[in-house]
């Protein structure tokens, strides 16, 4: 079994992985990954939610510098705004000349790269939802 | 503030295999003490600014080890860690302890070396999600860029411009890392490193200090012309709101109102600016956050050439991070130290005629879309 990038990020519901966030009870602000306190209205009432499973581009940048952790170069990261209204930062996977802002994309769960030991790290990433394994 | 500026010192800025932390920060100190006209026996207070010893040396409280070189002990020396902005919130700091009275005579210091013999790749943040997801220091800016082309049109030539326009003030600069002047073609050409972001668009790695010596303005009559008045010193950390506004820094505008509140003073007053151009892109959208120009004409003040100098409005004369050069923690200091320079009317080749106002800018890290912490010091004479 290999390891995720990061423990709480995301659960599956009925085959499909979605991203975990906090609520604020107070404002009803959402955050991923989860907090504590919600820097709105420091209401320290804040509950467990999913997020949309997809979204779009918000911004995104193709990295052409040598990376530990990613074999694949270029590699291109990114801003996703979901459905909920908020961005969360992510791998981006699919045709790189088609991955640019405001382009629709899905989350997807996978092998995303590898830790700083050189094993494989399975990760969260968004991609065109034409591009979505079945 | 009752806060004037009596001696600066900077190294060059560059690749020095030969010198280490020691022999850098030792270099500025000694100068700006002696061009206050002091010893280091009147040194009260010490701030000293360092990003990456730590992680690239495993030093600490390197402040107190090069003070002692220059004898400098039994006085407070706080070390500031605060990304590119270390060495300026070190300035930010003395600035409150001669504010406070709890000290006459202050020295900052910022020092840096990133130049080491062993390649090491830095690791920013390497525990932030970001950092495991792919993340790097530049990326944050290529976004920026992209949303600004996106939202403005700015075309990629507009962008070069910032480093063609600071390689030509860095000819000017003896102490810039890079002397040779470049074109869009150049910058352009040159090998991408984070779309749309190539490596002329991005500020080398080197090694250098600054350092300048403060103290209460009325103590500072004495040194007559070669004192500079600080009028404001802001520092604040980002805004961090979501979805981030990725075509400015909500934490410069803030900063440059706080700032022009506490001086009195407005953009239209500034002669002469040193901002934090880590990457083109990061010029034109500092420009907009310091109120020179409504958001998205940027690239137009640029192309107008109002931003050279010779321009209405001088931006990094010294030649910027992009020529100039960028050891991280010494930054803050060296923008300090240029204008302080122009406003003396010694700053040779690229002198900004009669500037009697000028500010420093400075930014460091990026949280969630906006900067973790800006600072802004604007200084008069």
């Amino acid at each position: 079994m290999s390891k995720t990038i990061q423990d709480g990020l995301w659960q599956e519901e009925f085959g499909k992985p979605l991203l975990i966030a906090s609520q604020c009870l107070q404002c009803e602000s959402k955050y991923f990954p989860e907090r504590k306190i919600c820097p709105k209205c420091y209401s320290d009432k804040l509950s467990t939610v999913l997020l949309a499973s997809s979204g779009i581009v918000f911004s995104c940048t193709q990295v052409f510098v040598k990376s530990k952790l990613i074999p694949e170069q270029p590699y291109t990261v990114g801003y996703v705004l979901l459905a909920d209204g908020i961005t969360v930062p992510a791998r981006l996977i699919g045709d790189k000349g088609k991955l640019e802002i405001g382009l629709p994309v899905s989350l997807a769960v996978g092998v995303t790269g590898k830790d700083s030991e050189g094993e494989e790290v399975i990760g969260y990433y968004f991609q065109p939802p034409n591009e979505v394994e079945t | 503030m009752n806060v004037s500026i009596i001696g600066v010192g900077i190294t060059p800025f560059g690749k020095f295999p030969h010198l280490n932390l020691e022999n850098l920060g030792f270099a500025a100190a000694w100068e700006a003490i002696r061009d206050a006209g002091l010893t280091p026996a009147d040194i009260q207070t010490a701030y000293s600014g360092n990003a990456l010893a730590s992680q690239l040396f495993g030093e600490f409280t390197i402040g107190q080890k090069i003070l002692w070189g220059l004898g400098i002990h039994q006085i407070p020396v706080i070390n500031v860690e605060n990304a590119c902005t270390s060495g300026s919130t070190a300035f930010y700091l003395a600035c409150l302890a001669i504010e406070s009275g709890a000290a006459e005579v202050a020295l900052v210091l910022g020092v840096e070396k990133m130049y080491v013999p062993i390649k090491k790749v830095l690791d920013a943040g390497a525990n932030d999600l970001e950092t495991k997801l792919g993340f790097i220091v530049p990326g944050s800016f290529a976004m920026r860029a992209n949303s600004y082309i996106k939202e403005y049109g700015l075309r990629p030539e507009e962008m070069a411009l910032v480093s063609v326009k600071n390689h030509q003030h860095g000819a000017l600069n003896p102490n810039a890392q890079y002397k040779e002047t470049v074109t869009v073609e150049e910058v352009l050409g040159s090998p991408m490193v984070v779309s749309p972001l190539t490596r002329l668009s991005c500020c080398p790695q080197g090694d250098g200090a600054a350092a300048v010596v403060i103290c209460r303005s009325d103590m500072a009559k004495r040194f007559g012309s070669k004192a500079v008045q600080v009028k404001a010193s802001v520092l604040l950390s980002g805004s961090y709101d979501n979805p981030p506004h990725l075509a400015q820094w909500p934490a410069d505008t803030r900063s440059a109102q706080k700032a022009y509140q506490q001086a009195g003073l407005g953009p239209e007053d500034l002669d002469v600016i040193e901002l934090h151009d880590a990457f083109t892109i990061a010029e034109i959208i500092h420009y907009e956050g310091l109120g020179l120009c409504p958001p998205g004409e940027g690239g137009k003040l640029l192309k107008e050439r109002k931003t050279w100098l010779g321009g209405s409005i001088p931006v990094n004369p010294s030649g910027g991070l992009l020529a100039k050069g960028h050891p991280v923690g010494a930054t803050g200091v060296a923008q300090i130290v240029e204008i302080v320079q122009q406003l003396r009317g010694v700053a040779g080749a690229r002198q900004v005629p009669k500037a009697k106002v000028g500010l420093a800018h400075c930014m460091g890290g990026d949280l969630q879309g906006d900067a973790r912490s800006v600072t802004i010091n604007i200084l008069a004479v």
